[in-house]
């Protein structure tokens, strides 16, 4: 734990860019095989995040990403550095001035020398071209994703990739489920299915009615996040969320989900929850840095899998299908409680992957829906 | 800080105030949350363009450690009016990480000689929010922010914000008496300045006869200890009623309170009314 919070590494949070862009400390980190010029791995995530994106220098997606780099994301399963560039060129072609605010970086340096990163990125863009949500809009839209990755000797290696999709189309204009079934037509690969398939099967196994609690004196970060996950998510214990939120915590969940306190974290759970009412929830992966005196940021990627029961009239012939969520929760932690949580995932994603899989072919609004 | 915020509305001073702003600041203005300079300078410039180079005519600050507030207004000399703005930010004395501003846009529809239509159309469009159905009573053993939640206060101003918010989200009508000076001045968004609380208390019924399952929470506050001033951030959320249907709505509000001898003298409950019926397509007036 203490080489994790060891407090010299960069910290984004108060950081202008021009100083996130041009380092002046001495090294941190031994980063082996990494270019010399970085001074540890939130430099290389910020700095090189910036040159892809922002600068638009696609091609060094070649130089960052190795040959053989998997992606995944809900939406869809990437495997080598060319589609990466592809699709990275596809995303600007469709939104030209995207712009990547940085908006944390929180990492752990593993066993086998790999570095992992969970970047929270919020981004700004214009919708001037076509894209998989239809036709070019024209709009300004705002979006947060988060990746993580695992980072060796200078190189993305593996990547998890995702995005609060259906935030971006609201303001864009779009419909949700007109978004879903335009996404359910992209054929997937035999990757994506295997993984979907497998993650689906791996989530429902979980024993999810054994207790996980902590105490005071036995708080780790690990029995925390353990236990977030078990008595919230899968024993549905809604009043023990004030041992995990402090009492004015805020939350950001997909869509515009917005709750401050208890009450309204609550109801967003449980609404959610709601449209999956057996659902289990695995925590496949924690990271932890400190953030101030008192205070830690947290980094979770998650899974979530269980039967659909819709609340949405137009998915109601998609009753129990199989619902699985890759998502990843940046938490910042202070006295042993959430103060603040950002939660990603693709609703869009989510929905398409059912519609796909029911073989239906569901109307859009302009066709009666 | 206080001063750069002012005079880019007062001198058109952009760049002063850039230097405080991060490539991850957020400015939420009408319920719009700008990122980045592109947006942020946006929202400024049009600003500028309703009520910039105007006189300032009132100020109060409320400085605190991580968050601090400032409301403002500025004047026309030659009609008369005015419009207001509360600032609530989050900052380390060197840049803003998140700004939340509220404009008294009915004020502002006075002072451009708009009518609300008019402002509403000119407004950004509000973020997507989508808002859970929640339990909104105060069950034994359920947990409720309270103000000594969130902010370190002397235990006599705590005692007086517990009642203060107390009477919002508990209904505690009878506290007004115990905390509002009589002659205290209190200024309600779109409904202009009074003495004494009786103006704030009919209000306060109105607003909450127009949405059923209302539930107040509370999200920041700083204390500013030399000018014995509060600013809460806050919201009330609840079904708006309007026509025989139902909307679940949010209401953004600054309070920026003033004490003296632990009763309340000055008050402003600030509100961006037209905003909020523009994100929630209601018409105006909204009680």
């Amino acid at each position: 734990m203490s080489s994790t919070l060891k407090n010299t590494i960069t910290q984004v949070h108060w950081q202008p860019l021009t100083k996130l862009l041009n380092p002046s400390g001495e090294k941190q980190q031994n980063l082996d095989g990494f270019d010399e010029e970085f001074i540890d791995i939130v430099d290389y995530i910020i700095r090189i995040t910036h040159r892809i994106w922002e600068q638009k220098n696609v091609g060094l997606c070649y130089k960052y990403y190795s040959d053989i780099c998997p992606v995944f994301t809900l939406g869809g399963y990437f495997e080598c550095v060319e589609q990466v560039v592809q699709g990275t060129l596809k995303t600007i072609a469709a939104f030209p001035d995207r712009s990547l605010i940085g908006e944390n970086v929180i990492w752990k340096e593993e066993d086998d020398n790999t570095y992992y990163s969970s970047h929270l990125i919020t981004s700004i863009m214009t919708n001037t071209g076509n894209s998989d949500f239809g036709l070019a809009t024209n709009k300004t839209g705002r979006v947060t994703t988060i990746a993580d990755c695992v980072c060796f000797e200078n190189r993305i290696i593996k990547e998890w990739l995702v995005r609060d999709n259906s935030f971006l189309i609201a303001q864009l204009g779009i419909d949700l489920i007109d978004a879903a079934i335009h996404f359910s037509k992209l054929v997937q690969n035999d990757t994506f299915n295997t993984w979907y398939s497998d993650e689906f099967d791996r989530v429902r196994k979980k024993e999810h009615r054994a207790p996980l609690g902590f105490s005071d004196k036995s708080w780790t970060v690990e029995s925390f996040v353990q236990s977030w996950a078990q008595t919230i998510f899968n024993q549905k214990q809604f009043s023990t969320l004030t041992d995990f939120y402090h009492v004015a915590a805020a939350q950001q969940w997909p869509g515009g989900r917005k709750s401050t306190g208890l009450a309204q974290i609550s109801g967003t759970i449980i609404q959610w929850l709601a449209q999956c009412p057996d659902a289990k929830m695995t925590i496949d992966h924690v990271a932890v840095v400190g953030f101030d005196g008192d205070t830690i940021d947290i980094a979770l990627r998650w899974s979530v899998a269980g039967t659909y029961s819709p609340h949405i009239e137009r998915l109601a012939s998609l009753k129990g299908s199989q619902f699985f969520v890759l998502g990843c929760t940046h938490l910042r932690v202070q006295n042993q409680k959430i103060i603040k949580e950002v939660t990603v995932f693709d609703e869009i994603s989510l929905y398409a992957n059912m519609i796909r899989e029911s073989g239906k072919s569901l109307p859009l609004l302009q066709e009666g829906a | 800080m206080f001063n750069k915020l002012i005079e880019l509305y007062t001198q058109g001073d952009i760049a002063q105030l850039s230097s405080n702003v991060l490539h991850s600041t957020s400015w939420k203005q009408h319920d719009f949350t700008a990122y980045g300079n592109m947006q942020i300078e946006k929202l400024w410039l049009k600003s500028l363009e309703q009520y910039g180079f105007l006189a300032l005519s009132k100020k109060q600050t409320v400085q605190g450690e991580a968050f601090s507030a400032l409301y403002f207004e500025l004047a026309d000399d030659e009609t008369g009016q005015s419009v207001s703005i509360t600032f609530f930010l989050e900052h380390n004395n060197v840049h803003i990480k998140r700004l939340h501003a509220i404009v008294d846009t009915v004020k502002l529809a006075k002072l451009l000689n708009l009518t609300p239509a008019q402002v509403i159309a000119e407004l950004p469009a509000p973020d997507p929010l989508l808002l859970s159905q929640f339990d909104h009573q105060m069950h034994p053993q359920s947990y409720h922010a309270i103000p000594s939640d969130i902010c370190d206060m002397p235990k006599d101003i705590n005692q007086v914000m517990t009642q203060w918010w107390n009477i919002w989200q508990e209904k505690h009508f009878a506290s007004f008496v115990n905390i509002y000076h009589a002659d205290a001045e209190v200024t309600i968004s779109g409904f202009g300045t009074n003495q004494g609380y009786s103006a704030l208390r009919k209000f306060h019924l109105q607003l909450h006869n127009r949405m059923n399952r209302n539930y107040c929470q509370l999200e920041h506050m700083c204390f500013d200890e030399k000018q014995n001033t509060i600013a809460v951030q806050w919201h009330i959320d609840g079904d708006y009623i309007e026509n025989g249907s139902f909307n679940r709505i949010r209401i953004p509000i600054t309070s920026i309170i003033r004490l003296e001898d632990n009763l309340i003298v000055e008050e402003c409950f600030q509100v961006d009314w037209l905003a909020i019926c523009k994100g929630f397509n209601l018409s105006y007036p909204f009680v």
